[in-house]
């Protein structure tokens, strides 16, 4: 490996160090409570450890600034169920697709937000473009040869969320 | 005819919607409702004698809030109603632009509804 792909990774290594050490412990947790009043669980996960939990939706964002940062909130259709009736006190029943999708949309935006936040405190400017929805039966984000740099899952009996970061 | 005092809502996200709403009418206020920035105006063409405070998002697909807050606070049947931003940017120099630009107070997403109710009453002079 040449000095250039070394400070890449070097760079990689550290951004994903940064992010695990506060994002994703506090950020994603603290925004589950805040809308729903649930208290996850939080626990490291590969694509191996998490391959047999469906993801029938996912919320993505991506930050633009130093880096290039992609977020995913993947999830099966009864976690956004549960999230989104929590959310908004609606009877899980009444929720439409619209809802789930919505729901998982303003999830990954919020969690944007938090972020755009703390990169700011130091001194970095992130510009957040508006949130997309990716859904179908345990569907797949790949991003050229990119894959993610961490794997979360956050947890209740009720809810799993897989949240997913890449540094494009 | 509904003579009920209305807030009006403006977020593209369908979901946040429906969260104010439901702060808004445990306050006996009706909602309005814009999904952007350019149907907020087709609203406040028709509505704005009766609206006492706008909920404002800033990243919003067209428009974005601060547009649309420059917009309001520069027509003069507009520029009196109190404008609160309930966003996910919370980067400093952006809250202050927005202060700058004649909000009246922000509300930063993540919210609990006890925090949205207690920030609306604040605008509208009930506390």
């Amino acid at each position: 490996m040449n000095n250039t792909n070394q400070n890449k990774l070097r760079n990689i290594e550290e951004s994903s160090q940064e992010f695990s050490n506060w994002y994703f412990s506090n950020a994603i947790k603290e925004i589950i409570f805040t809308m729903t009043g649930m208290e996850v669980a939080e626990e490291k996960a590969t694509e191996e450890t998490i391959k047999d939990l469906k993801e029938q939706i996912s919320g993505i964002i991506m930050l633009i600034g130093n880096k290039r940062i992609m977020i995913s909130l993947g999830m099966s259709t009864y976690t956004a169920k549960n999230l989104v009736a929590s959310m908004t006190g609606l009877e899980s029943g009444s929720l439409t697709k619209e809802d789930l999708v919505d729901g998982a949309a303003e999830l990954a935006n919020i969690v944007a937000g938090k972020i755009k936040a703390k990169f700011s405190v130091n001194g970095e400017r992130y510009d957040i473009l508006l949130p997309y929805t990716i859904t179908g039966d345990d569907h797949s984000i790949i991003h050229k040869n990119k894959s993610a740099v961490l794997i979360r899952l956050y947890h209740t009996e009720n809810i799993a969320v897989i949240a997913k970061v890449f540094f494009l | 005819m509904d003579y009920k005092a209305k807030i009006l809502s403006v977020d593209d996200s369908s979901i946040i919607r429906k969260i104010v709403r439901n702060s808004v009418e445990v306050l006996n206020y009706s909602l309005l409702e814009a999904s952007s920035g350019e149907e907020a105006l087709s609203i406040l063409v028709k509505e704005h004698a009766s609206i006492k405070l706008i909920l404002l998002d800033w990243n919003m697909p067209g428009m974005n809030g601060l547009e649309l807050l420059k917009i309001i606070k520069k027509n003069i049947l507009y520029k009196n109603i109190p404008v609160m931003m309930v966003t996910t940017e919370g980067e400093k120099g952006n809250i202050v632009k927005a202060v700058q630009a004649g909000v009246v107070n922000y509300l930063l997403k993540p919210f609990t509804s006890e925090e949205l109710t207690k920030k609306v009453m604040q605008c509208i002079g009930r506390v």
